[in-house]
């Protein structure tokens, strides 16, 4: 079977780079003007609403004694699991040699830096006593011998999400600087060439220069690799090495890093489909590319729809009481709903794209990419909160309503989402020019043996 | 630390003394009232006398001015008055005091024109009545629940409410105590009620009956007790809503056990209180169950004698009124009284505060606290309770009677007056004292002296029970109704409502209904859905004379057709705290003159929504909630509980790691669930103990109370009449705690002696831990509860922090907590054990809960002891864990609840 080209029309190397710059030398237009301050604004809001939060009190949000967790965790967890697609393209992929990859791992590494950002918000916000947040780091210090608890799957929390930021940026950054480098040597400005210039860390292009390059990004592919896997396995941990029922459970590693990678193609779907449009590069990002993505989200989705029957399954198969009541509530009890919407989402939604016109057509994948980002949200939802209301001894059941300022909070992620996605696609090369010009031209015949 | 004793009407308390302030209120258990056990209501009374809005001085028309001025001009007024001949009135609730009572002879002599009229909002004034009727006694008798075998209780909260609570309490407790000797008789409770009350909910049997027919059922039970006493009365009881075989077999029960059963009614009905003393006396139960000759001094007010009253002052009738303990604008009628005021000369409130009623007096002449002040109660004939001071005066208050000495022109002081009284009454009536200086510094010392007892025969029954029972059933004929009827009743917190403005008992949540804060319309599912209420729809409840907007509650239990209403309430004028929390049922008590319950009464929707401040939102725990499955709650027969004593023997659980070792103490703890009442009084220890914060009733609603023990209540079986269970909860310090392993910084770990701690200094509160505890007992710091004014109860002010235990830090914001198992405690006790050189004893400590429970359902000790009570009663056949099979391995166990009814 033949791949389809993966860039469109015969783009000469030339082009190539003045269309990838274009953005970073002409002055913004009017949709990502107002898109910047759209979300600007909602950063600021969300910027006001921790500030009142951190001054006042976490009873500003709707916990209560036997919910403690819902919007906050529900929120880090749902950004972690978007901030996967980003490492699991430009490293797995790339040991894997997928070249349709090269136009948009910038991008969906973009995505995962600013969402593990947008995640890393919550774990700090979400503590009573946020200004002593770095207890939870194993530092020698004078209170005795006081130490961190490494039984406690938080604190794994710390070290995979860390871990897997820090990968993240370098592996980014240095995926970059051949870029910097052809943006420097093209920027006019003092300043801009003076900041590019120090960023593309004397770049010369030389023939040793990239042997050693493509050495190190292989090397750091295969270290970023497995925390593809682990950061969302540990984040699983928080919840399968708990007692309460709906949270005890084995399966969760796997479905949680399934269910991470389905939500991160989503994002990266409904990111790219809006980039391609607005910053032309249509030529780059192709339909093919998308087609791509889609059928990840197929796989990965029919992987999260079979997760969520074994959990039935395993429920009723256990005999365990506890655990019946867990999934039962999930279904009929009173957020029964959002039960519903997570189903609706993530189980059935994808089985659309099953159809090629499905696949291929822009608007209708960035439809199904918003469900299925919403889904994803509300499964981590389901799975904290529902589990939290009803657990062991009827007395303390309870309900949960968010406030305005965790539902503010969460709107002001988003903000800060695309506030540095914005900036992102305005101040840096948002293709990786020098990996998508070794496809330019010559792809036909590597094509052949690669598919 | 010093513990003085004071002497109260219901009990003989120790309070507790950190650095010159009073912090805690246990009991005596010299006392036979209260045996050491003090109620939620005692409980909380500590933080009364840090109230900020005591008074600081008195007040002559509304002006802060000196006692010396404020006794110039009430001297100079009250002369002129009796120089006039006019008419002086001393208004007070009843006085347990004799030496009050002597006192205000004396007065009589000096001002002639005195008139002393006794009022309590809420007495037992038809009791009273019917045993003068009945055995020529004018009085409460004292009744023995200790020393029977069955109880029936008529619309009579007993456990809760009614004359003695804690001593029945006790009582009950003791009767029911299968721990000891499990062949003595298991005494057996039958309630009829309207209103699901905290007695109704203990009992083996309850039968939701309407107020209208509970005395067609009280004249069905005498009918079918006197056919067993062989003096049959030929009368047709009208119909009534109890099966005739139900009446029969507990009658055959009764006259099984006469002579150690025990009839009681709360009822104000004469009529009614008369055919239960017929019933009792048939029975053979006066001089054996009550006491007659030894009567209770516990509740002797009317509360009919003020109607009277209004109407004389209202003809310009009065023109001095003294006010004591009273607050007539807020349990009467504020119109009415205030339009009767007018008429008046001199008006003194000798309220500690200003209130619905002493806000409109001339002059407000503070009293004392009475933990600053001195006095001597006889709460029993031949029970002699001494209060002395713990703290000197807060404020510049005197106390009542001194001030009444001071204008009777006496220059002694009313302490002075207590010895002498206590010289010429009591010291003669004992032999173990040779001198008084002893015998007073004896009473001082205990707080409590007992003087041998007449000994209790039995009386003869006056009336004829054939004209008895046709005057019940002309009563009963007027009060037949198809219509809703309302009852109005006491809550187990703030009770009559003097005490509404105290911020600990409004956030107890009623055992019943564990709703806070509040008081609504108790209307039984079936009602409400015929009325198409839901929980929190408002509604307008009026009868002829009054109504009332009040959101309803559903509350299974409460009988059909009738409505509950709490007094207490609705509160204009009381303290930042109590006004305008619920709704006043008072008017219709006065208007209604003082009936047990008003018929033909009205509901209408307003359409408005409220949610009341309920600290638990499931209630039921039956098959739909896995009853079985869970395992949470033990029950039995106690037919089957005779017949095989034991849960099956336990599997042990199997576990990979290696055990862990507690060399030394063990701590450990038994709640056993058939003594537990449910009656919250452990609540307010533990929050007095350990500083817990009141978090006020919009908190509440968001489920965010602090209380370290919670009393669990669940609901089971026909909704109309469901069985109650309670179920005390706090951590279960497991030894495989699921909070330890979750916390990122250590801030919850495990002693040495088992106890899970935590540490406050540094948790960072990520509430992983209150996530993942099975028993959801911990409790976390939303918002800074001290010194904010979003909080603005004890603990924003100076004065109210002054209760704070200072063992205990007072958590900030953002941090876990969970009962610790009174750690303070259990420091304190090995401090002394090390100090004299002698081992711990088991019983040296006593935790808060344990220490204030009054039917002895809680016991601590150490569980390594294999003689300790703790490790006795953990080998009981009884004896089980809730959540066992999660392996957490709690160390406090539960003994099975055991019911007396048919399988």
């Amino acid at each position: 079977m033949l791949r389809p080209a993966l860039i469109d029309g015969n783009v000469t190397l030339k082009e190539l780079t003045d269309d990838i710059n274009r953005p970073l030398n002409t002055k913004p237009g009017v949709a990502w003007t107002i898109g910047f301050l759209v979300a600007l604004a909602a950063l600021l809001l969300g910027v006001s609403l921790v500030a009142y939060q951190i001054k006042v009190g976490i009873g500003t949000w709707g916990l209560n004694k036997t919910i403690g967790w819902a919007f906050d965790i529900t929120n880090f967890v749902f950004w972690v699991g978007i901030g996967h697609a980003g490492t699991l393209i430009s490293a797995i992929l790339l040991l894997f040699r997928q070249k349709w990859r090269t136009s948009i791992n910038r991008s969906a590494e973009a995505m995962t830096i600013f969402a593990v950002m947008c995640a890393a918000i919550f774990p700090l916000i979400h503590m009573g006593r946020p200004w002593l947040a770095f207890w939870v780091f194993p530092y020698p210090n004078t209170r005795g011998s006081l130490w961190v608890n490494f039984r406690s799957p938080l604190l794994w929390d710390v070290f995979a999400i860390s871990t897997y930021f820090t990968v993240s940026l370098v592996f980014w950054y240095i995926g970059m600087i051949p870029d910097l480098a052809t943006v420097r040597d093209r920027a006019t400005g003092k300043i801009k060439k003076t900041i590019y210039g120090f960023l593309s860390l004397g770049w010369d292009g030389s023939h040793r220069t990239w042997s050693r390059y493509e050495a190190l990004c292989l090397i750091l592919a295969g270290l970023a690799t497995p925390l593809v896997v682990s950061v969302h396995t540990i984040v699983s941990m928080d919840f399968a090495t708990s007692v309460i029922p709906g949270w005890h459970t084995t399966i969760f590693p796997p479905y949680f890093v399934v269910g991470a990678v389905f939500s991160g193609f989503a994002m990266v779907t409904t990111l790219l489909v809006i980039t391609r449009k607005v910053m032309h590069l249509e030529k780059y990002i192709t339909i093919g590319h998308l087609e791509a993505i889609a059928k990840v989200i197929l796989v990965t989705g029919s992987i999260v729809g079979l997760a969520y029957m074994t959990e039935l399954f395993t429920a009723w198969y256990s005999g365990n009481y506890y655990e019946q009541f867990a999934f039962k509530n999930r279904i009929v009890g009173p957020y029964g709903w959002t039960y519903a919407i997570m189903v609706f989402c993530n189980v059935i939604t994808p089985q659309f794209l099953w159809f090629k016109k499905m696949r291929t057509t822009p608007a209708l994948l960035f439809v199904l990419s918003i469900i299925v980002n919403i889904g994803m949200w509300f499964e981590r939802f389901v799975i904290i909160m529902t589990s939290l209301s009803r657990d062991f001894l009827p007395s303390s059941w309870s309900l949960y309503k968010p406030t305005f300022v965790e539902v503010g909070t969460f709107i002001g992620t988003f903000g800060l989402f695309f506030t540095c996605f914005l900036l992102f696609v305005r101040v840096l090369p948002v293709v990786a020019m020098w990996e998508v010009k070794s496809l330019v031209g010559h792809h036909k015949e590597e094509d052949s043996h690669e598919s | 630390m010093r513990r003085p004793v004071v002497g109260v009407v219901q009990a003989v308390l120790l309070v507790k003394n950190r650095d010159g302030r009073p912090i805690k209120i246990e009991g005596n258990t010299e006392s036979p009232l209260n045996r050491g056990a003090v109620c939620a209501t005692g409980q909380a009374t500590v933080l009364g006398l840090y109230d900020d809005e005591r008074l600081k001085s008195p007040l002559w028309q509304g002006q802060s001015v000196t006692w010396e001025k404020i006794d110039q001009e009430v001297v100079k007024t009250l002369s002129d008055i009796k120089a006039q001949n006019g008419n002086i009135v001393i208004l007070t609730s009843a006085l347990p005091s004799p030496a009050a009572k002597a006192l205000l002879k004396e007065w009589i002599q000096q001002y002639p024109t005195t008139e002393v009229v006794t009022y309590d909002a809420i007495s037992s004034s038809a009791l009273i009545e019917a045993n003068r009727q009945s055995f020529g006694v004018e009085g409460v008798p004292h009744y023995h629940l200790e020393k029977a075998h069955v109880v029936v209780g008529i619309n009579c909260d007993f456990l809760g409410t009614w004359i003695s609570p804690m001593e029945f309490a006790w009582a009950y407790g003791e009767r029911r105590n299968l721990r000891n000797d499990q062949n003595k008789v298991f005494l057996k409770h039958v309630q009829f009620e309207t209103a699901l009350s905290l007695t109704g909910s203990n009992a083996d049997h309850r039968i939701p009956i309407t107020p209208a027919d509970e005395s067609a059922i009280v004249l069905d039970l005498l009918k079918s007790v006197s056919k067993l006493a062989s003096q049959s009365i030929d009368i047709t009881v009208p119909h009534h809503g109890v099966a005739r075989d139900e009446i029969e077999s507990l009658a055959r029960d009764l006259w099984k056990n006469r002579g150690h059963s025990l009839v009681i009614s709360g009822s104000q009905e004469l009529e009614t209180q008369m055919a239960v003393n017929a019933i009792n006396s048939l029975l053979g139960n006066i001089g054996e169950t009550i006491d007659l000759d030894n009567i209770s001094f516990q509740k002797e007010g009317q509360e009919k004698t003020l109607a009277a009253l209004i109407q004389k002052m209202k003809s310009g009738g009065v023109q001095a009124l003294i006010l004591h303990g009273v607050n007539p604008a807020y349990t009467f009628s504020s119109e009415e009284f205030s339009k009767a005021l007018k008429t008046v000369k001199l008006s003194i409130s000798l309220s500690e505060r200003l209130d619905e009623t002493s806000s409109q007096t001339t002059a407000v002449c503070p009293d004392h606290y009475f933990l600053e002040s001195w006095d001597l109660l006889e709460p029993v004939s031949s029970l002699l309770h001494v209060r002395q001071p713990v703290i000197r005066p807060l404020r510049d208050s005197r106390q009542a009677f001194e001030s009444l000495l001071k204008w009777m022109g006496r220059s002694e002081t009313y302490y002075e007056y207590l010895r002498t009284y206590a010289k010429n009454q009591y010291f003669g009536r004992q032999t173990s004292h040779l001198t008084f200086d002893g015998f007073w510094d004896r009473c001082v010392h205990d707080g409590v002296f007992q003087f041998s007892q007449t000994p209790s025969k039995s009386f003869a029954f006056n009336a004829s029970l054939s004209t008895l029972s046709e005057t019940v059933l002309q009563k009963q004929k007027r009060l037949t109704s198809q219509s809703l009827q309302l009852v109005c009743y006491e809550k187990i917190s703030v009770r009559d409502g003097s005490v509404a403005n105290n911020p600990w008992l409004q956030e107890l949540p009623d055992p019943i209904s564990k709703v806070s804060w509040d008081n609504y319309a108790c209307l039984s599912p079936a009602l409400a859905k015929s009325l198409f209420c839901e929980e929190g729809d408002v509604v307008k409840i009026s009868t002829d004379q009054s109504s009332v907007v009040v959101p309803v509650h559903i509350q299974p239990g409460q009988a059909l057709q009738t409505i509950g209403l709490a007094l207490g309430y609705g509160r204009r004028q009381c303290g930042k705290v109590g006004e305008k929390v619920g709704v006043n049922a008072y008017p219709f008590l006065s208007s209604g003159n003082h009936a047990s319950f008003f018929n033909a009464v009205t509901v209408e929707k307003t359409g408005d929504h409220v949610e009341l401040a309920c600290t638990q939102l499931h209630h039921s725990m039956d098959k739909a909630e896995g009853r079985e499955e869970r395992g949470i709650l033990k029950e039995a027969t106690l037919a089957s509980f005779i017949k095989d004593p034991g849960n099956k023997k336990k599997e042990e659980n199997v576990t990979l790691w290696e055990e862990k070792d507690y060399e030394g103490h063990h701590w450990g703890m038994v709640v056993d669930l058939t003594n537990c009442i449910g009656c919250s009084a452990c609540v307010v220890s533990c929050q007095a103990e350990n500083n817990v914060p009141v978090v006020g009733k919009d908190e509440v609603r968001r489920q965010r109370e602090m209380h370290w023990i919670r009393i669990d209540r669940y609901f089971s079986g026909d909704e109309n009449n469901p069985e109650t269970s309670f179920q005390p909860m706090m951590c279960q310090h497991c030894g495989n705690a699921p909070c330890e392993t979750v916390c990122p910084v250590l801030a919850t770990v495990h002693s040495s002696d088992g106890l899970n701690q935590q540490v406050y200094n540094r948790c960072v509160g990520t509430r992983y831990c209150a996530n993942n505890c099975p028993y959801k007992v911990r409790r976390f710091n939303w918002f800074d509860y001290a010194h904010n004014d979003r909080f603005d109860y004890n603990m924003n002010s100076d004065l109210g922090t002054m209760v704070l235990n200072p063992d205990i830090v007072v958590r900030s914001r953002g941090v876990m907590e969970k009962c610790s198992m009174c750690v303070q405690r259990i420091q304190e006790a090995k401090l002394a054990a090390k100090r004299e050189g002698v081992p711990l004893k088991d019983g040296d400590i006593k935790l808060a809960c344990e220490q204030s429970c009054p039917s002895q359902a809680i016991v601590f000790g150490n569980m390594n002891d294999p003689q300790s009570r703790v490790a006795q009663l953990q080998k009981d056949k009884r004896s089980y864990h809730v959540l066992e099979e999660l392996n957490v391995k709690p160390v406090v166990s539960y003994l099975t609840k055991i019911r007396d009814q048919r399988d």
